[in-house]
C-alpha cells in the first residue's frame, strides 16, 4: 500500500509527523476494522501510549497545535481506510500475491453501508471546488470529532460548521447519486 | 463551478434551509431571476439536504475520536471533576506519563494550581511509586526556578496524580522564539535554568527528563523547571538498579537510553541538548525509528554536527533577531565547543557540574576564554582575533605564519603588508609572547594579552625600528577597541615618532598612523592636537594621491569638524570621503558604511532628519548585507544612532528599543566599563527623563558616570554625564545632591567648553533651578543671565 505522504494541506512540519506517525494510525485504523468484524474491544490503550510518547515528542519539536494534528490524522484516517478498501477490492479481483494484513473485514459500521470508494473520489470532486468541507467531514465523519469539536479545531463558530456540514452531506449525498454537477 | 458561483450557490441554501417551503420557493425566484442552472442547482442540493439528514452522521470507527484526541493530547474527561479538593477546569499540557490540568481550590477560586494526573494504560503500580517519590522529592526543593509542590493523591478509578504551583508561561522554544530573543539572552536564559539544575542536583535530586517543553518561561521571562516526574535520589542503592526507562529520545543521555543509572552528567547532557536546540531551533538527531534499540544506538554513537555548520532558515534566524550567516558566525567556537563539550559520549568527559557549564557560558557571554577546549596557542590567539578585530595586523601575522592558511583573516593595516617580509621576526615574538607560560590561561582576558604583549615589546630592544613601529601601531589600536585611550595614544605616538624618524614626516605610512591617533585624541577630547594631525595626514595623502588615505584623512576629519561645531565643512567633507571610500573599497564595505553613519550624523546635527534615517537605514542594510562582517560594533553603532533620531521625532519606546538593542550588542561586545557603554547609558538617561521617569534616568545616568569617570576623568562628557545625573535628581526633588554635582560640573564645562556651548547651557539651567529652589534668588538670576536667548 502506497499513500502520498505529501498530501496537498500539508506543510512540511505535517508532512514530517505523516510520515513519522503514519504506520501507527494506520494501525489503529486496522483495529477499528476488526474489530468491527469480531464484535472485540479495542485494547489500543499499549499502542496509544506508544505512539503518545512519539507525538509528545514531536509535541517538544514545535508540534502543539493539537487542531492540526486532529486535522492531519483525520485526513490519514481516511486515506487509510480508503486506501485499505481499494487493496481489498484489488485482491478480490484475483491479485492474488499482493500482501495484506488484514482481509475480508467490514470497514464500515454504519447502518446503510457507505461504498468508501466512492465517497473518497465523491470527497476529490468536492476538494476542488470548497476544500474546507472536505476538512469538516473528515474530522466529523473519518476522526468521529462532535459539531463542537470541529468548529474548534477549525477555529470556526458552531453555526458556521453546522451550515458547512449540511451542505457538504447533501452535495456528497447528489454526487454519490450520480447527478452531480 | 468557479468559486463565485458557488459561494452564491452555498449562500441561497444557508438562506433557504432558514425558511419554510413558500418563502424558500419566493426567495430562490427572486434571487435566481432568469439563471435557471443557479436555481437547479440550489434545488437539487435542497432536494438531498433533508434525505441527508443522517447521512455520514455515525462516525466510522466510534473509537476514532477517543483515541484520536488522546494521540493529540487532549485528555478532556477529567473536566469539572473534584480532586482533592482542587476543581479541574482546563487541559494545560501532556507528557509520557500524564496529562496537566489547570484547577481552581472548591474553596478559593482565586487558587490556582497545576494536576498532573497519570495517564491510563501504564504499568499503575510503577508509576504510582514514581509518583510518589516525585512529590516527595519536589516538596524538598525550593527554588524560584522550580515549580512548587503542593500535594499528591488518587482519583476515583485509581489513578494518582499531585498538585503543583500553576505555572502560567510558554515552554522554552516557543517562548524565546515568540520573543524574537538574541542568542545573548537565549543564553543568558539558559544559565537561569542551569542555576536551578544545580541546586536541585545539590541536594542530590537528578531530573532525567530536562527537555525544552519541561521548562516554562512566565511572563516575566523567568526560567520555571516542572516535571521532575522521573527524578532520583541518588544513593548507593538506585546506583546498581536497572530503571525502569521513561525518557524522551531526543533529549535521552547515553547512558540512560542504554538502561544505565542516570546521574548528574545525564542531566548536563540533556541540558546540552536543550542548549543545542535553543541556539539552533533543531535537534541533532533524527530517530527513523523510537524503539529502544535504535535509541541507544543514535545517542551511543552519532556524532552532533556543530551548531555552527548547520543550515538556517531565515525564519529561524529571524527568531534569533539576526539572518542566517551572522547566527552561524554567533555559534562558531565557542558555542560550538561548548555544546559538543556537554554532549560528550562519555559522562565522565562532560562537564563535572552543572556550574562549571554554566561558568562556561558566563564566560562566552563575558568574552573571555572558555574551559570547553583545550587552552591552546591556536585557540588563544583565534579568540584574541575575535575580540579585537584591531588586531588583525597582529594576530594575522601570527595566524598565517604558523601555517594555518586562514587566508580569510582580515590582513587589514598596512603596516602589516608593508612589513610581511619581516613576518618570520614578528611571529616568533607574537608566539613568545601570546605562547609564554605566564598567568592562567583559562581567565585570560583579552586585555591581560594586549598587556603582556606591551610589556614584552617595551623590554625587547633589539628590534627593527620598523617592526617595532607596526607593533606600537598595533598595539594603539588593540588597546583603542578596549577603551583604554590613554595607552593608545601612547603607542601611536611611540609609532608616529619611529615612523617620523624612520620614514620621514610626510611618507603616507607616517600619515595612516597620524589618522589613527588624531581619532583616538578626539576621544579624549584632544581637539586641537586631532585637528593637526588630521590637517597634516590629509595634506600627505593628497600629495601622495593616495585615495583611500584621503577617505580615511576626510572622514575622521569631518567628524572632528562636527564636534567642532562647522557643520557644513563637516558634511562636505564627509560627502568627499564617501565618494573616496565607494571608489577605493567599493559600494558594499565597512568604510562605506562607518561613512555614510558619519554623514549621518551631520545631517541630524543640520536638522535634516529624512537623510539621517536614510543614511542610517541604508548604512545597516549594506552591514547586513556584507554578512561576513565580524563586526557588531558597527550594528551598535548604527542602532544606537537610529534610537538618536527617533528619540528627536519624540518616538520613545522606538527610540528605547533602539537603545536596549544597541546597549545589548555592546555589552557582548565590549569588555566591562567601555566607554562606548557610556554613550549608550547616556542617551538612556536622557530619553528616560524626557519620558519622565527620573529613577530609571538616575539609575543609566550612575552606570554612565561610573564608566566615564574611570575611563574619560578629564574629558568633558563626564562632567556633563554629573549634570545629567543632578537633572534625574532635581525632578525628584533631591535638590542637595543635585547641587552638589552642578557646582563640580559647571565650572567644567564652562572651562571646558565655554559658556554658550549647549551642555554648559543645560548645566545653567539646572543650576539656576535648584538656587530658587533653596532661595538663593540672586545666583539664580546671574545663571539666567548666561543663559542664550530662547532657552539653551
Amino acid at each position: 500500500m502506497t499513500v502520498d505522504l505529501n498530501t496537498r494541506s500539508a506543510s512540511s512540519d505535517v508532512s514530517l509527523l505523516v510520515q513519522r506517525t503514519y504506520a501507527d494510525l494506520r494501525r489503529l485504523a486496522e483495529r477499528f476494522l476488526v474489530r468491527e468484524r469480531r464484535g472485540h474491544t479495542l485494547q489500543a490503550t499499549a499502542l496509544v501510549h506508544e505512539t503518545y510518547l512519539r507525538l509528545a515528542n514531536q509535541n517538544e519539536a514545535g508540534w502543539r497545535d493539537r487542531a492540526q494534528f486532529l486535522r492531519v490524522a483525520a485526513e490519514m484516517m481516511r486515506r487509510i481506510l480508503v486506501n485499505h478498501e481499494r487493496d481489498r477490492r484489488r485482491l478480490k479481483r484475483g491479485g492474488a500475491a499482493a500482501r495484506i494484513e488484514l482481509e475480508d473485514v467490514v470497514p464500515v459500521a454504519v447502518a446503510d453501508p457507505i461504498d468508501l470508494v466512492a465517497l473518497d473520489e465523491a470527497l476529490v470532486r468536492l476538494q476542488a471546488i470548497d476544500a474546507r468541507k472536505v476538512e469538516i467531514v473528515q474530522l466529523r465523519y473519518f476522526a468521529g470529532l462532535t459539531l463542537e469539536e470541529t468548529a474548534r479545531a477549525l477555529d470556526l463558530s458552531v453555526t458556521h460548521v453546522k451550515r458547512e456540514w449540511g451542505l457538504a452531506k447533501a452535495w456528497l449525498l447528489r454526487d454519490l447519486e450520480g447527478e452531480g454537477a | 463551478m468557479n468559486n463565485t458561483r458557488w459561494r452564491r450557490v452555498e449562500d441561497l441554501f444557508t438562506r433557504a434551509c432558514e425558511v419554510d417551503p413558500e418563502a424558500r420557493r419566493r426567495m430562490l425566484q427572486t434571487e435566481c431571476g432568469d439563471d435557471a442552472l443557479l436555481r437547479a442547482e440550489v434545488e437539487s442540493l435542497l432536494d438531498r439536504a433533508e434525505r441527508a439528514e443522517a447521512f455520514l452522521e455515525a462516525p466510522i470507527a466510534p473509537d476514532a475520536p477517543r483515541v484520536l484526541k488522546s494521540l493529540a493530547g487532549i485528555d478532556d474527561a477529567l473536566l469539572g471533576v473534584e480532586l482533592a479538593g482542587w476543581i479541574v477546569d482546563g487541559v494545560v499540557a501532556s507528557g509520557g506519563m500524564g496529562t496537566v490540568y489547570r484547577a481552581h481550590a472548591a474553596v478559593d477560586t482565586e487558587r490556582v494550581v497545576a494536576v498532573k494526573v497519570m495517564r491510563p494504560g501504564l504499568d499503575v503500580a510503577a508509576v504510582s511509586r514514581r509518583f510518589q517519590r516525585e512529590g516527595e522529592l519536589l516538596a524538598s526543593l525550593d527554588h524560584p526556578s522550580i515549580a512548587r509542590f503542593v500535594q499528591s493523591g488518587v482519583t476515583a478509578d485509581g489513578r494518582p496524580f499531585y498538585v503543583m504551583e500553576y505555572v502560567d508561561g510558554a515552554p522554552l522554544l516557543e517562548a524565546c522564539d515568540r520573543a524574537r530573543m538574541p542568542i545573548e539572552a537565549r543564553l543568558h536564559l539558559f544559565c537561569a535554568v542551569g542555576a536551578a539544575v544545580a541546586h536541585a542536583h545539590r541536594q542530590l535530586i537528578v531530573h532525567r527528563d530536562l527537555k525544552p517543553g519541561n521548562i516554562l518561561v512566565d511572563s516575566r521571562g523567568r526560567p520555571r523547571l516542572v516535571d521532575f516526574g522521573i527524578a532520583t535520589v541518588l544513593s548507593p542503592a538506585s546506583a546498581v538498579r536497572r530503571q525502569t526507562r521513561v525518557m524522551t529520545p531526543e533529549y535521552t543521555s547515553p547512558e540512560q537510553a542504554r538502561g544505565e543509572m542516570a546521574t548528574t552528567a545525564s542531566d548536563i547532557y540533556s541540558l546540552g541538548m536543550v542548549l543545542y536546540e535553543l541556539l539552533t531551533g533543531q535537534a541533532p538527531y533524527a530517530f527513523s525509528s523510537y524503539d529502544v534499540d535504535t535509541i541507544a544506538k543514535v545517542a551511543s554513537e552519532a556524532e552532533p554536527a556543530r551548531p555552527s555548520q548547520l543550515e538556517f532558515t531565515a525564519e529561524t534566524a529571524e527568531c534569533r533577531g539576526t539572518v542566517p550567516s551572522k547566527l552561524r558566525r554567533q555559534l562558531r567556537d565557542d558555542l560550538d565547543n561548548i555544546v559538543r563539550f556537554a554532549l560528550r559520549k562519555e559522562p565522565e568527559r562532560r562537564y563535572a557540574t552543572v556550574e562549571h557549564f554554566v561558568e562556561d557560558v558566563r564566560r562566552h557571554l563575558a568574552g573571555q576564554p572558555i574551559a570547553a577546549r583545550p587552552d591552546t596557542l591556536l585557540y588563544r590567539a583565534a579568540k584574541f582575533v575575535r575580540r579585537n578585530r584591531l588586531a588583525a595586523s597582529l594576530a594575522a601575522v601570527l595566524l598565517v605564519a604558523v601555517g594555518l592558511g586562514l587566508v580569510g583573516v582580515v590582513w587589514q593595516a598596512r603596516v602589516a603588508r608593508q612589513e610581511s617580509r619581516n613576518s618570520q621576526r614578528v611571529t616568533e615574538l607574537l608566539l613568545e609572547v601570546l605562547g609564554g607560560n605566564g598567568g592562567h590561561a583559562a581567565t585570560t582576558t583579552a586585555r591581560e594579552l594586549v598587556d603582556r604583549a606591551a610589556r614584552r615589546l617595551d623590554r625587547l630592544s633589539d628590534l627593527p625600528v620598523t617592526i617595532r613601529a607596526a607593533l606600537e601601531h598595533a598595539l594603539g589600536r588593540m588597546y583603542f577597541n578596549l577603551g583604554d585611550y590613554v595607552a593608545s595614544v601612547r603607542f601611536y605616538e611611540a609609532s608616529l615618532r619611529a615612523r617620523v624618524a624612520q620614514l620621514g614626516a610626510d611618507d603616507p605610512r607616517t600619515a595612516a598612523t597620524r589618522v589613527a591617533l588624531a581619532v583616538t585624541l578626539s576621544r579624549t577630547n584632544e581637539v586641537a592636537r586631532s585637528d593637526a594631525e588630521l590637517v597634516h595626514a590629509l595634506a600627505t595623502a593628497r600629495s601622495a594621491g593616495d585615495e583611500s588615505l584621503v577617505g580615511d584623512a576626510l572622514d575622521a576629519l569631518g567628524c572632528l569638524r562636527n564636534t567642532q561645531g562647522r557643520k557644513p565643512e563637516a558634511e562636505q567633507m564627509l560627502r568627499e570621503a564617501l565618494r573616496l571610500r565607494r571608489r577605493t573599497h567599493g559600494p558594499v564595505s565597512e568604510p562605506v558604511v562607518s561613512t555614510m553613519n558619519n554623514l549621518a550624523t551631520v545631517c541630524w546635527a543640520l536638522g535634516d532628519l529624512e537623510e539621517t534615517g536614510e543614511l542610517l537605514r541604508g548604512a545597516l542594510a549594506l552591514h547586513r548585507q556584507m554578512g561576513d562582517s565580524e563586526d557588531q560594533q558597527v550594528e551598535a553603532q548604527l542602532t544606537h544612532n537610529l534610537g538618536v533620531l527617533h528619540m528627536t521625532r519624540g518616538e520613545h519606546q522606538h527610540a528605547r528599543d533602539c537603545f536596549d538593542a544597541a546597549l545589548a550588542l555592546r555589552r557582548t561586545s565590549l569588555p566591562d566599563g567601555h566607554p562606548r557603554l557610556a554613550d549608550t547609558l547616556d542617551v538612556l538617561a536622557r530619553l528616560e527623563l524626557e519620558r519622565g521617569d527620573p529613577c530609571a534616568a538616575e539609575d543609566f545616568a550612575r552606570q554612565c558616570l561610573t564608566i566615564r569617570e574611570r575611563a574619560l576623568p578629564d574629558h568633558w562628557f563626564t562632567d556633563d554625564t554629573r549634570s545629567l545625573l543632578a537633572a534625574s535628581l532635581i525632578e525628584q526633588q533631591r535638590w542637595q545632591e543635585a547641587e552638589t554635582l552642578l557646582r563640580s560640573a559647571l565650572p567644567a564645562l564652562r572651562h571646558k567648553c565655554g559658556d554658550t556651548f549647549d551642555h554648559t547651557q543645560e548645566a545653567f539651567e539646572r543650576l539656576a533651578r535648584v538656587c530658587e529652589h533653596v532661595g538663593h534668588d540672586e545666583e539664580a538670576a546671574g545663571y539666567r543671565a548666561s543663559l542664550r536667548e530662547g532657552g539653551h
